[in-house]
């Protein structure tokens, strides 16, 4: 098989990674549950983790990252722990249903405003717009760091200067930017940022969590124990406890330190980002010019170091994106995504609601021949 | 690679759960079809589906009805496929 679906997860880990959650498996025990052997080991594990975390998005404060299951998880903590009845909050039309369910269901539930920015015609966000909405009284930004259907870009610290120019609070979902694009919470001024850690950061699912800036009060979403405290009757407010009730899925972050290990041993984020970008560009060159074919987003010439995620979305006239995709699948081995991945208002955006998108997504390990499989296989769907 | 465009039975499902129960039911029952991404022109969105001939119909939707599965369509659908 032929994976073109890194941008819903990076099937293919590194060995470390698989090795790592293996010696996890038989060896950790309860990360602050106690002070055996176990129990210290999977500590340790978890704290490293939280330190390589903290490092990669520049967090000044690594206690201020906590993990979660997911971005989705940790979206819904920051969300609902930041934004109160009958605040206003922005967002954009390029956000996934991790970002817009939790605030539908506040304004649903708790008369939460919610705006959104729109995007022009290759999907970038309207700047203006989200400039016109930031006014004061708002609460908070939530935008993504990169689309995940067109790959394109946020220009988060523009964001982040218009939100904290209104006295709005910004929060980044990085499930498709982190491990890939620079991000630095402290040079950038971001307030919180979500990412999952099953992606890029190479590490398994159910791996994730949320940076914080030294500052931000989250109020806990999830409250339970936490192996501190327990005499207390409210969830304790240090951090990052106060945001990890439960168990932590130790062995899965064993996996997530191993994974953040590989990219630092492997040149970083911009090298990771270098080479998944190289190979979307080669797809996308391609088949840009194929008869019937379409690409969406916004492909800018090649710049130092990386400027997208690996994601190509396109369409061939007169097929379903299902269709599409598993015509690849059955007939080249080639797995991508159709359909909407989630982002209903980006579909709406690009005209893509009834036939979907094909999004082709690459990773570390995707190969230039790996790709001209995947350019000769649209070239011949494309061909009728 | 010869492709024909041809008449499917499409069988949608509300949740990711069932669509693997049927697919787990239809294996252990020697039912036909296999697991597609759900079809645009039946929903908007994403998801799994069961495909299988139109003339599966009667004995897949028995058989899914027995088991238990939970099903939100039956549809017929114009599909390519690869000719073998």
């Amino acid at each position: 098989m032929i994976y073109l679906d890194n941008a819903a997860t990076t099937m293919r880990k590194p060995q470390q990674v698989i090795d790592a959650v293996v010696a996890a498996m038989g060896s950790l025990g309860n990360a602050g549950r106690g002070a055996g052997a176990g129990a210290m080991g999977a500590a340790r594990v978890v704290h490293e983790c939280r330190e390589r975390m903290a490092t990669l998005l520049g967090c000044t404060r690594a206690d201020h990252v906590a993990f979660a299951p997911n971005s989705t998880a940790a979206l819904n903590c920051a969300i609902n722990g930041l934004v109160g009845e009958g605040d206003r909050v922005v967002t954009t039309v390029l956000e996934h249903n991790s970002v817009l369910r939790p605030l539908n269901r506040l304004a649903a539930e708790r008369g939460v405003r919610v705006e959104h920015a729109g995007c022009d015609a290759l999907g970038r966000l309207d700047m203006e717009e989200l400039a016109r909405l930031v006014a004061p009284g708002t609460r908070a930004v939530v935008v993504t760091g990169a689309s995940n259907v067109t790959g394109n870009v946020v220009d988060v610290a523009a964001v982040v200067a218009l939100a904290h120019a209104a006295g709005a609070l910004c929060i980044v979902d990085a499930s498709q930017s982190a491990g890939l694009l620079a991000i630095d919470m402290a040079a950038q001024g971001i307030d919180v940022v979500c990412f999952t850690g099953h992606k890029a950061l190479m590490g398994p699912q159910g791996t994730g969590g949320l940076a914080v800036a030294e500052g931000v009060d989250v109020r806990p979403w999830c409250v339970g124990g936490t192996g501190v405290h327990s005499f207390d009757a409210m969830q304790p407010e240090g951090w990052p406890t106060r945001l990890e009730a439960g168990t932590l899925n130790g062995h899965g972050l064993a996996g997530l330190n191993a994974g953040l290990a590989f990219i630092e041993e492997n040149g970083g984020a911009a090298a990771m980002g270098a080479h998944e970008e190289a190979m979307a560009r080669r797809l996308y060159e391609g088949v840009r010019d194929v008869p019937g074919v379409t690409v969406y987003g916004d492909w800018p010439e090649v710049a130092p170091g990386s400027t997208r995620p690996g994601i190509v979305a396109l369409n061939i006239e007169g097929l379903a994106s299902a269709e599409v995709s598993d015509l690849l699948m059955q007939g080249w081995g080639i797995a991508t995504r159709p359909g909407a991945h989630c982002a209903p208002l980006m579909h709406k955006a690009l005209g893509t609601v009834e036939q979907g998108v094909v999004r082709f997504s690459t990773s570390w390990f995707t190969t230039a021949d790996e790709i001209d499989a995947a350019v000769g296989a649209v070239r011949e769907l494309a061909a009728g | 690679m010869p492709r024909v465009r041809r008449p499917a039975l499409v069988v949608t499902f509300p949740t990711t759960a069932a669509a693997m129960s049927c697919e787990e039911l239809c294996g252990k029952r020697g039912l036909p079809g296999r697991m597609i991404p759900v079809p645009g022109e039946i929903s908007a969105g994403c998801g799994l589906a069961w495909k299988a001939a139109p003339e599966d119909r009667d004995a897949l939707e028995a058989g899914l009805a027995a088991g238990g599965v939970p099903v939100e369509g039956f549809h017929v659908v114009e599909m390519l496929e690869f000719v073998k």
